[in-house]
């Protein structure tokens, strides 16, 4: 990684005119993966003065400035409860507090990255991501595009819906990136199933989906075999495509069963 | 390019590169408290405070460390000398390497959580690599010390 210059520009459109100016130029969220990169900027554009470190709430959604740290999201109150915890669960899964408190959400998402566990429970929930040019884009547009996206994330917003949540990370060790990350929510008689680092970036089984949604009596087992024969899985050193399909399979059928009310 | 900091309440100067990350920056200035260990994010010996919170110095631009706070462990050496007496205690300093980042964390977990039990402990320690021991003796001497740093 080489920076060439350092700028931290205190309005949006000062940001927004620097990274319009070179292709070179780059922005900087919370530079966690920085130092592993092989970038090298021409400009480094830190967004760190444009106070876009916030958790609000309003009567729609969750807004969270894109520069807002993954411990100030582990350390507020709104993801307690929100969707039974699962972004709380896979937030304090990252790394160590140490890590948590330079990552931001928005170098996470702008990252795309296969690895990641926050992407997977959010791609479950429905969020919009407001770019300050582009405007808004739901999360799921943003990450299926092909082209990069050249503009300044400002906020994400997940709309406040009623419902429950599961996460579940398999990894080997607690500070090893995941061999599989699963995410199930459950909200108005909808059922979302999420899996990420496949090891390829988080999908949504929208067949598994579908075939749930049509039943009147789900069977959860069923529903994970068709996810896992829509999804596609790979090999790597972590884990085998086999050991990786059968995680899934537990996984999502427990995580369905978890977000399913309880009837008496 | 100039930047202005407050380490260890004592305001510096330092004159670093666009790309120069605070570890190097802190070394270079004699503070060889602050470790190289993995250089990737993921071992915490690295571990400094900047206005409070424990960051990895290895991946933290020094540039944004501008008019901030920076705290070494040579920043609480009362207290680390206090935590380091529970460590030998419970036979959790061998060779020492990760001490004072683990010392670092500690302070900043006793600043930000209101009693912290068995949980938040483990939660502080799981960003530090330990070679030598297996993280239980380490846990009881933080909860030993932060007993008795409560009684006082």
């Amino acid at each position: 990684m080489k920076i060439h210059e350092y700028h931290r520009p205190d309005s949006l459109e000062h940001a927004y005119t620097l990274l319009q100016q070179d292709k070179h130029n780059a922005l900087i969220g919370g530079g966690g993966w920085l130092k592993l990169s092989k970038i090298t900027m021409e400009k480094a554009i830190d967004l760190a003065a444009l106070d876009l470190d916030y958790i609000k709430e309003d009567s729609n959604a969750i807004r969270i400035g894109s520069m807002t740290t993954l411990a100030t999201m582990d350390n507020h109150f709104l993801f307690d409860t929100f969707y039974s915890g699962m972004l709380k669960d896979a937030i304090h899964g990252v790394m160590g507090v140490e890590l948590r408190n330079i990552v931001t959400l928005g170098g996470t998402i702008m990252g795309k990255y296969p690895f990641s566990d926050i992407l997977t429970p959010l791609i479950t929930l429905d969020c919009e991501l407001e770019f300050y040019k582009e405007g808004v884009l739901p999360l799921t547009d943003f990450l299926n595009r092909k082209t990069r996206v050249n503009d300044i994330l400002v906020e994400l917003r997940i709309k406040k819906h009623k419902g429950t949540g599961y996460f579940k990370k398999i990894a080997k060790t607690a500070l090893d990136f995941a061999i599989l990350n699963v995410a199930v929510t459950y909200s108005e008689g909808l059922y979302k199933i999420a899996v990420g680092s496949r090891p390829g970036r988080a999908k949504l089984a929208l067949n598994a989906m579908q075939s749930l949604y049509e039943s009147n009596t789900p069977d959860f087992k069923k529903a994970a075999t068709k996810a896992c024969e829509e999804l596609t899985f790979g090999t790597t050193h972590r884990s085998s495509e086999t050991y990786r399909k059968d995680l899934a399979m537990e996984y999502i059928s427990r995580g369905l069963k978890a977000v399913t009310p309880y009837e008496d | 390019m100039k930047i202005e900091l407050t380490l260890n309440n004592r305001r510096e100067l330092f004159d670093v590169a666009p790309d120069e990350m605070l570890l190097d920056t802190l070394r270079q200035h004699g503070l060889k408290s602050v470790r190289r260990g993995c250089d990737t994010t993921t071992c915490g010996v690295c571990t400094v405070l900047v206005d409070g919170l424990a960051v990895p110095s290895c991946s933290y631009l020094s540039v944004r460390a501008e008019g901030k706070h920076v705290t070494t462990v040579e920043g609480i050496l009362e207290e680390a000398e206090k935590l380091s007496e529970h460590f030998g205690d419970e036979g959790a300093d061998q060779c020492g390497f990760c001490n004072p980042g683990i010392a670092l964390s500690v302070h900043a977990l006793k600043h930000h959580v209101n009693n912290p039990g068995e949980a938040a402990i483990k939660d502080a320690l799981t960003g530090h690599l330990c070679r030598c021991t297996g993280y239980v003796s380490q846990l009881k001497a933080i909860k030993a010390y932060l007993e008795a740093d409560e009684d006082e």
